[in-house]
């Protein structure tokens, strides 16, 4: 769950609301510009209406150059990103021929199989010589070689399913295969043609700009507030199939989902708990109308989810299917949903369900891309032969789509020979170790420096929040004028305030990309931090003060006070908590820590507090309202490893006495336990 | 009448109290009044009473029958007792059946089962399989890039090949711009929802492919069928459509048509539809994936063919895995029509970028296909000399058009249901391959298939086919749908 800090959330509606009317105030002046001038081709309606390509034409045109930056290189650990010159604001790009090699943190290259590799690129190559680059038909018809059914095996194999069915792109396999398994199947037996169906039977909504931008906006309000924004339940053509899909599911699942008409429920994302409530909701309810049980229920989730960088909570999620007999469908491995994490987590690379220990057989269905992690396109869907036998025979994707490039193909079978160390090498399992190595140090570094980023360890995705619509492509332009390419989302991909960076990190990536990388990401810090810049500068004197001071904690004095302070510091924190606890005072916070927050709650207690206290020679700190809620108002007391033990007692002393004048033992060091067991004895 | 008398003495005395009531109510003194110079007499008191009724209606709880939710128990029960049903339906034994496997390059022969075929089955039309210059520009790619793109197009998948190809199509074509899509069955089912939202009209033609139907499905457009390829039903329907509905003219509207269709082999009559189109105002949506490269005189499709500027068809969409022997898609039209989709194309923003070393073979192509117009020629002629070879087949009829790289053969008589028609076309192409070595296919339907049109066996023609291949290729269907068909009646 994000979290928004109130001020941020404002500022970026602010920003968007400005952007918005600034908008319409640019295409106002247009209309009349195009009125005047009459361009337009009387008797169409606009091919984008209204508001439809407003969020295009205004907001997105003025950050353009953050997105589709082409490339001239393959998109290895490094790559050459072309600079491009607009004359127009933004609104048309020019390649121009300068380069600038950037360190790329935004490609799904997860194992650094983008680039040409000494194992995979000569057999690549090899392939294409033998098949050639496309085989110009669908797999039933003429596009099924030797090497297709190679891949199937392989790919079972790695996964550890019994059948596979590849795809020639990750998109199409679920946009494609959900219908099948769960939409209307058409009665194949009427070969009669039909006769054009009458107009006036077709409701023909009501359409004016108004409502259409009533419903943009409430479009708008909804994504702004990530609700479940694919829910769409079709009564009419459920055929009884019920799909449970995550609220950030991909958009290729759910377009799967849309089209098979087929009712869909989503639950919030990755949250097992709330599956199993959405579930109970529909087995309960039956089918919509009609009320009859569901035929089956089929629930969609991701590996790793690609915005997010998180794990799919598995091990729950297929406690609860196999509770309420639903079918799984894991979108496993290339594209971190197994799309993203096929290849690039386990042990041996074999996705979430290695890491999370799981066993695939209680997957029913594992749905992956190759475009990730193996540097080749496609996807494939692994299953039971039953399954599998099944699909082949209706699925659109394998009767009617381009089969898989052959070297594509290749590709993905050699880079699977490379992970399993089947290349005689051990390579695969130094990149496994490399990738996950690199993430583990790049996420902890980046939450060292304040930022906030989501997802789990071990995920190669770090999503960066960045909120702000101004912060996103300043980031990216600063990040690229420092030579490091990151890839920044906003708005349709993401919900309207949480626009983040994100950073893919692949095992091609060296520590020495990583520092520098980091380097560049404080740099940032640096250019958008107001402090840095309208603040007069820190003086000289305190800088030296903070240099000799880090130097004695690290020990560089040539002493051990640093050391000893640290101990010191620790002990009396310790002692000094637990005395005031024994003592019976309310004492927030954790152990080691040196800051003991002694509540008071009553106002008058405040001041009374710390007079008595200064009266016995003892200074302490009171905070009540505004810094504090109303209620909740304390003492503070901060321990430095400059107390001596004396110091502390005395210290003590004067808190219990001036504690028991106060009033605020609120929890007192011995409860009378004999009399209270007597009253209840007697209450019995 | 003791009885009547005093009902009417009874209901005398209540009216008289009544009226009493009333008149001491219009005598009171508030009765009186006098507001803004109208006297308000019982008015007061008659309102007064209404309001007392209404306040009273209102205060009362309207029926409702008492909601009692399922308990957690009744739920739980519901749970256990649910069954779901097997997530596939059980395996038949046409399922089983397995496409042959190509142990080489899919060119005009191949080789299945370790024996030499002639392949009908591949839409290589103009024979660019294994062609030097391709291979030699997919190798230095590969050599460059690598094999994938490893992101999608918004997020560094942009590749320079990718721009020089969108370039280069557009440049072939004459249009301002167009945008590369990574999978040829993803353009279509992009690129109009990109277009057409709920509420808009779509006329379509019955026997558009599933790319194309998944697209309009995935829209929520209103959308009406037109007989295939029949100009008169198109009219009619067009006719219907405006004359029926006024709010029609603020709506956006689409014809959307295959210019060679992959369901029937017939070329759909472009000049017709462009008259039509401007006629009734609505804007095309052509599918050009088998007459790019094939159709008119320097194969640029079917705006050349029947000599229609290209500005007059607002939308084309084409898949390269046909005639430039790649593969992928693209779409092109006017600027504004590019790039809307760069942003609101879902197959375009959310799947990795096609491969580079395809952009690069696509660019290729279209220079040979630029440069070596013979091969066009070379084409057409085999599809002439096919569709001659198969006049007075047996059983089946020609159903494509004569210009058509697919040539289409439909059964003269179906059998009634489309499972034993295929079945017995799947017995001539079996036959075909096995006794003859010619590499034929059945057209398959899946069940997400709408398309009603008869199913047939289809024949790809190559620009790479001999003479002697075309001969073989119609002798021996002619052969075998004799000794099939004639069984069979």
């Amino acid at each position: 769950m994000i979290i928004i800090p109130y001020l941020t959330a404002l500022t970026a509606y602010f920003s968007y609301v400005l952007l918005f009317v600034f908008g319409q105030l640019r295409d106002f002046f247009r209309k009349l510009i195009d009125w005047w001038k009459a361009s337009n081709v009387q008797g169409y309606a606009p091919i984008c209406l209204g508001l439809e390509d407003f969020y295009i034409r205004r907001l997105y045109h003025r950050v353009q150059d953050c997105f589709q930056r082409p490339i001239s290189s393959p998109p290895d650990a490094w790559f050459d990103v072309m600079e491009r010159v607009s004359n127009d604001n933004n609104k048309t790009l020019k390649r121009t021929r300068k380069v600038s090699r950037c360190l790329n943190l935004g490609s799904y290259n997860y194992l650094g199989f983008a680039a040409p590799d000494e194992y995979c690129t000569p057999r690549v190559i090899q392939s294409l010589e033998k098949y050639f680059a496309s085989t110009c038909g669908s797999r039933v018809e003429g596009g099924t070689t030797a090497l297709h059914d190679e891949l199937e095996e392989v790919v079972a194999k790695f996964v550890g399913k019994p059948a596979a069915l590849v795809t020639g792109m990750g998109y199409v396999t679920n946009s494609a295969i959900l219908p099948v398994l769960i939409g209307k199947s058409l009665p194949k037996e009427s070969s009669h043609l039909t006769t054009v169906p009458d107009i006036q039977s077709n409701p023909m909504p009501l359409q004016t700009s108004t409502w259409q931008s009533l419903r943009l906006y409430s479009g708008l309000i909804r994504l702004a507030f990530r609700q479940n924004n694919h829910q769409e339940t079709c009564y009419f053509m459920t055929r009884g199939g019920l799909i449970i899909s995550d609220s950030l599911n991909h958009n290729s699942i759910v377009n799967g989902a849309r089209g098979s008409g087929a009712t869909v429920g989503v639950f919030q994302h990755n949250t097992p708990c709330h599956l199993e409530k959405v579930l109970r909701e529909h087995i309960a309810a039956g089918q919509p109308r009609k009320n009859r049980p569901w035929k089956k229920i089929i629930v969609v989730i991701e590996g790793i989810y690609s915005m997010e960088g998180e794990f799919c909570k598995l091990p729950e999620i297929i406690s609860i299917c196999k509770k309420y007999k639903c079918i799984m469908y894991a979108k496993a491995y290339v594209y971190m949903d197994e799309a993203h994490s096929i290849g690039a987590v386990g042990k041996s690379g074999r996705g979430v369900c290695e890491l999370l220990g799981v066993d695939t057989a209680d997957v029913d269905i594992m749905m992956g891309t190759f475009s990730k992690s193996f540097g080749s396109c496609g996807g494939y869907i692994a299953g039971s032969k039953e399954l599998i036998q099944y699909l082949k025979h209706t699925c659109p994707a394998h009767l009617y789509g381009t089969s898989l490039s052959p070297p594509a193909a290749q590709q993905i079978i050699s880079s699977i020979k490379v992970i399993l160390g089947e290349d005689g090498s051990n390579r695969g399992a130094q990149k496994l170790t490399q990738i996950r190595e690199n993430s583990n140090y790049f996420r902890s570094e980046l939450q060292k420096m304040g930022f906030e980023v989501l997802g789990d360890n071990d995920s190669p995705v770090m999503p960066i929040m960045l909120y702000n619509p101004a912060k996103i492509p300043a980031f990216s332009r600063e990040c690229l004028k420092r030579n490091v390419a990151v890839v920044i989302v906003g708005f349709p991909a993401t919900p309207l305030l949480l626009s983040r960076a994100r950073i893919c990190i692949s095992a091609a990536h060296t520590r020495e990309d990583m520092v520098r990388a980091l380097e560049e990401l404080i740099q940032y810090l640096k250019y958008t931090s107001p402090a840095h810049l309208y603040a007069t500068s820190i003086s000289p004197p305190a800088a030296q003060q903070i240099i000799s001071s880090i130097k004695v904690i690290l020990g560089e004095d040539g002493s051990s006070r640093g050391a000893q302070k640290l101990t010191q510091i620790r002990e009396n924190s310790n002692y000094f908590r637990s005395e005031l606890q024994k003592m019976g005072f309310e004492v927030l916070g954790d152990n080691d820590s040196p800051v003991m927050p002694i509540m008071l709650y009553n106002p008058a207690k405040i001041p009374a507090f710390s007079r008595e206290c200064l009266k016995r020679n003892v200074a302490v700190v009171i905070v009540g309202f505004p810094a504090t809620p109303l209620l909740l108002s304390r003492a503070r007391i901060c321990i430095s490893a400059a107390h001596t033990r004396e110091d502390m007692v005395r210290a003590l002393e004067v808190i219990s006495k001036v504690g028991d004048m106060v009033g605020i033992k609120y929890f007192p060091a011995e409860p009378k336990k004999p009399q209270l067991e007597e009253n209840r004895v007697k209450v019995e | 009448m003791e009885l009547s008398n005093n009902i009417a003495t009874t209901f005398m005395s209540s009216m008289k109290n009544a009226s009493d009531w009333v008149t001491f109510a219009y005598d009171a003194p508030f009765a009186r009044a006098v507001v803004f110079g109208v006297p308000i007499g019982g008015h007061l008191f008659v309102e007064g009473l209404l309001l007392v009724v209404i306040l009273f209606l209102l205060s009362q709880k309207s029926y409702k029958p008492p909601k009692r939710p399922l308990t957690d128990k009744e739920i739980d029960e519901l749970c256990d007792e649910w069954a779901p049903e097997s997530l596939i339906p059980p395996i038949e034994a046409e399922m089983e059946k397995e496409p042959p496997v190509l142990e080489s390059a899919a060119g005009p022969h191949t080789i299945i089962d370790g024996k030499d075929v002639v392949n009908f089955a591949s839409a290589n039309y103009l024979g660019l399989m294994g062609h030097e210059k391709l291979l030699e520009s997919c190798t230095t790619a590969l050599e460059k890039y690598g094999v994938g793109s490893c992101g999608p197009r918004g997020f560094y998948g942009t590749i320079d090949v990718h721009l020089d190809c969108e370039a280069r199509i557009a440049k072939f074509l004459g249009t301002p711009d167009s945008i590369l899509y990574s999978y040829g069955l993803s353009t279509m089912f992009s690129a109009i929802p990109a277009f057409c939202k709920k509420g808009d009209l779509v006329i379509v033609d019955e026997g558009v492919h599933w790319s194309i139907q998944n697209g309009l499905h995935l829209s929520k457009s209103t959308i009406v069928y037109f007989k295939h390829n029949n100009m008169e039903s198109l009219r009619s329907t067009l006719e219907k459509v405006t004359q029926d509905n006024k709010r029609a003219k603020k709506l956006r509207r689409y014809i959307v048509v295959e210019s060679v269709y992959q369901n029937s082999g017939q070329i759909a009559p472009l000049d017709e539809i462009i008259r039509l189109k401007e006629k009734y105002r609505f804007r095309v949506l052509l599918d050009e994936s088998n007459s790019f490269g094939v159709l008119g005189e320097s194969g640029r499709g079917l705006t050349e063919h029947y000599k229609v500027p290209i500005e007059k068809v607002d939308i084309i969409t084409a898949a390269m895995g046909h005639a430039l022997a790649s593969e992928g898609g693209f779409c092109t039209g006017s600027n504004r029509v590019i790039d809307h989709q760069r942003l609101s194309s879902s197959g375009y923003v959310f799947s990795a970028s096609l491969p580079p070393y395809l952009a690069s073979a696509a660019i290729t192509a279209i220079d040979v296909i630029d440069t070596t117009p013979q091969l066009l020629v070379k084409l057409r002629d085999n599809v002439k000399v096919l569709c001659t070879g198969l006049k007075g087949i047996q059983g089946l009829e020609l159903a494509s058009d004569i210009l058509s790289p697919i040539v289409f053969l439909a059964l003269k008589k179906s059998t009634g249901s489309l499972k034993s028609d295929l079945q017995l076309l799947e017995d001539i192409a079996d036959r075909v391959l096995k006794e003859h070595s010619v590499f034929v296919v059945t057209s398959k339907r899946s069940t997400l298939d709408k398309c009603k049109l008869p199913v047939g066996i289809r024949l790809f023609v190559s620009a790479a086919h001999t003479e002697s291949d075309l001969q073989k290729a119609y002798e021996s269907l002619k052969s075998v749908a004799a000794s099939v068909l004639t069984g069979q009646n």
